[in-house]
């Protein structure tokens, strides 16, 4: 999996440990984005789009504390990715 | 009886509402809709609002919807300026019976109702109250403003007009509903993730603070075993006894910091169980050697294993291991001088036991149900407990960890002064267990760990 | 005549500590390993002053405290002083409510500042 898809699987992953399995169906409606598991992701659109769509469902669901969440999980990964690609949802 | 084109408007209204994808503000988007059809259905009315009332007929909720002119129609708001009365209610009049016991009203007198700032003001001749109901109680009021005096409004106005209030009622409903669902979701979620994240400092804390403590605990007993066995001048019996409680002492916690430890890894979810078919007999004999070449040889105990063919057991073998260290320390621990330890096997076909019956000082019936808690110590087991370094957890971390591995663990006794015998059941490692060998696997929650060191 | 104290400890290395320690200072010492046998040697009575563990066996310091209001001894004793660890301000209150008169926090004190106490408590 490239960064971005393990970015997205550490995101769900940290989604699961605080809500459950919701945190896989949301994420399985996200567009542009094929999850067979939560370590099995598959990004089919654009990169950024599809992380920016991933964060956006779970804040419209849970509000701004999953973005935190989402962030949190995210900060391994934001220095291997450039600042142009990193959606804004995800910037602080 | 409804002329059918008005019919079809209801409909077709309906659809429209269920059409709205949001329906946290489903009224705010649905209202507009349903004026600009009402106006298109021969109803030209100025403005549509409706009220929600609590059950003090104090308005807590409004939603307004007006013509900016004939065409569009402005953004639903809370019309509080708009209205003159925050209480609906109060002066019992005409109007106010007929919508209190459902029925519609129409009024005239549009300046009671309506603050004369309101910029259509003038164009307003009359209004049609509707009554809006919630668990057969008035819980709100649709008003629609007539350009048209009150004597105009016929007997199919009203009715079209209390068919329209109900489905603005169900669309509230709907978006109340859906509101509150929402909310809690996201405090449902907060409480959770605030949870998360004192579980993890929790870990940090016990991990942190067992590596900090057992720190000074290595030095101190480093420092007491070199006073004690490579001191430089003869030791008196006073010191040497001393020396030997202090490392008598510092085990003991050292035991503690593991025994917590592995407390603290089993209830997060961080010992992984990895089952396979072990040999239950040859392990039962390498741990009574253990525990006979530790302790059992300067207490003079007898061990004796009653040997039999066994089928295996499926278990995770290092767990395994432990829970019976444990086992027949506490036996060692608890038998007299001279004492004798027995193991011995049972099987039915299903699953394996295996019991070790020693000839301590037995327990009691009440203590038996404290016995595989934390800390659950007996009144009669007290006298151990400075000398044998044990800590009052290792049944209760031998309990859990049999049970992940779907066993069981049970004492019993015949009571005060008559021995006692330990016994654990695991499931027989059968083919078919084996083959679907992964449904017994448990992994960890986030990072492994292992366990620490039991002492025996 | 010297000082008689009870010591009510169920630890066996600390009880024989202070056993150790108050002998070598010349006074005359009596242990209890747990709630009972502690009330027992209580009721008898005699002692200048008392050490009580409250985390006992088979009865707990505070539920001695409270028997010895209901059943008088048959000899007086002196004061009761209570052996705590940190942590235990809520019990250490309830036995000041019950009667005694201060406490140890076994951790903490040295030796030396062990016999300090003591030999106020004994004034």
């Amino acid at each position: 999996m490239d960064t971005y898809a393990q970015a997205i699987s550490s995101i769900i992953k940290e989604q699961q440990s605080i809500i459950g399995p919701v945190a896989l169906e949301q994420a399985k409606k996200v567009s542009g984005l094929e999850v067979k598991g939560a370590d099995d992701v598959k990004i089919t659109g654009s990169k950024k789009e599809v992380l920016g769509n991933l964060v956006s469902q779970y804040s419209k669901l849970f509000g701004q504390t999953s973005v935190e969440v989402c962030k949190e999980a995210f900060q391994p990964y934001k220095d291997k990715i450039p600042a142009s690609e990193i959606p804004d949802i995800l910037k602080n | 009886m409804l002329s059918e084109d008005k019919i079809l408007t209801f409909l077709k209204l309906e659809q429209l509402a269920l059409d709205i994808e949001d329906s946290t503000k489903l009224l705010e988007q649905f209202l507009p809709i349903v004026l600009e059809e009402l106006n298109l259905s021969g109803y030209p009315y100025v403005f549509l609002s409706s009220l929600f009332i609590d059950d003090e007929g104090k308005i807590k909720q409004t939603f307004f919807t007006d013509k900016v002119n004939k065409q569009t129609f402005r953004e639903v708001t809370k019309a509080e300026n708009l209205f003159q009365n925050e209480t609906l209610f109060q002066k019992g009049s005409e109007w106010e019976m007929k919508v209190m016991y459902g029925e519609a009203a129409v009024v005239s007198d549009v300046a009671y109702f309506i603050n004369p700032s309101y910029p259509n003001f003038s164009q307003i001749r009359s209004l049609l109250l509707l009554p809006i109901q919630h668990a057969r109680r008035l819980s709100g009021i649709l008003i629609l403003a007539s350009a048209k005096a009150a004597d105009t409004v016929n007997a199919e106005e009203i009715e079209f007009g209390e068919m329209i209030t109900r489905l603005v009622n169900l669309s509230f409903r709907l978006q109340d509903t859906e509101g509150s669902l929402t909310k809690i979701t996201k405090q449902v979620y907060e409480m959770n993730a605030k949870l998360h994240q004192l579980d993890k400092l929790k870990d940090d804390f016990v991990s942190i603070a067992s590596h900090e403590l057992r720190t000074p605990m290595a030095a101190i007993r480093s420092y007491a075993w070199m006073a004690l066995h490579k001191s430089d001048v003869p030791l008196s019996d006073k010191v040497e006894r001393y020396l030997v409680r202090v490392l008598m002492s510092t085990e003991r916690l050292i035991n503690l910091v593991n025994d917590m430890l592995n407390i603290s890894r089993i209830e997060g979810g961080k010992i992984e169980i990895n089952p396979e078919s072990v040999d239950i007999l040859s392990l039962a004999k390498d741990v009574v050697d253990e525990a006979y070449n530790s302790r059992g040889v300067e207490k003079n105990i007898h061990f004796s294993i009653l040997e039999e063919r066994l089928p295996k057991v499926l278990a995770d073998p290092e767990k395994l291991r432990e829970v019976m260290l444990n086992i027949l320390g506490n036996a060692v621990k608890f038998t007299a001088e001279g004492g004798s330890i027995a193991v011995s096997f049972f099987t039915d076909g299903k699953v394996v036991e295996v019991s070790v019956k020693d000839t301590g000082p037995g327990i009691s019936k009440e203590d038996l149900g404290k016995l595989f808690t934390k800390f659950g110590r007996l009144d009669n087991s007290y006298t151990a407990l400075s000398t044998s370094g044990g800590t009052g957890l290792g049944l209760y971390i031998s309990k859990s960890l049999i049970e992940l591995m779907h066993g069981k663990i049970w004492a019993s006794s015949e009571g005060v002064g008559k021995g006692a015998t330990f016994t654990f059941a695991l499931p027989i490692a059968t083919k078919e267990i084996l083959e679907r060998v992964d449904q017994f696997r448990i992994r960890s929650k986030g990072e492994a760990k292992g366990l620490e060191p039991a002492a025996i | 005549m010297n000082n008689k104290i009870l010591i009510v400890e169920d630890d066996q290395f600390l009880r024989e500590f202070y056993q150790e320690l108050f002998m070598s200072e010349g006074y005359l010492v009596d242990v209890a390993v747990d709630g009972e046998v502690g009330l027992r040697k209580l009721l008898e009575g005699g002692y200048d002053l008392i050490l009580l563990d409250i985390m006992l066996p088979k009865k707990d310091g505070l539920q001695l405290l409270r028997d010895l209001k209901v059943q008088p001894p048959k000899t007086a004793n002196g004061p009761v002083v209570v052996l705590t660890n940190l942590g235990q301000d809520a019990v250490i209150k309830q036995c000041f409510e019950l009667g005694a008169v201060g406490y140890l926090i076994k951790s903490a004190l040295n030796p030396d500042q062990v016999l300090q106490e003591v030999k106020s408590y004994l004034k």
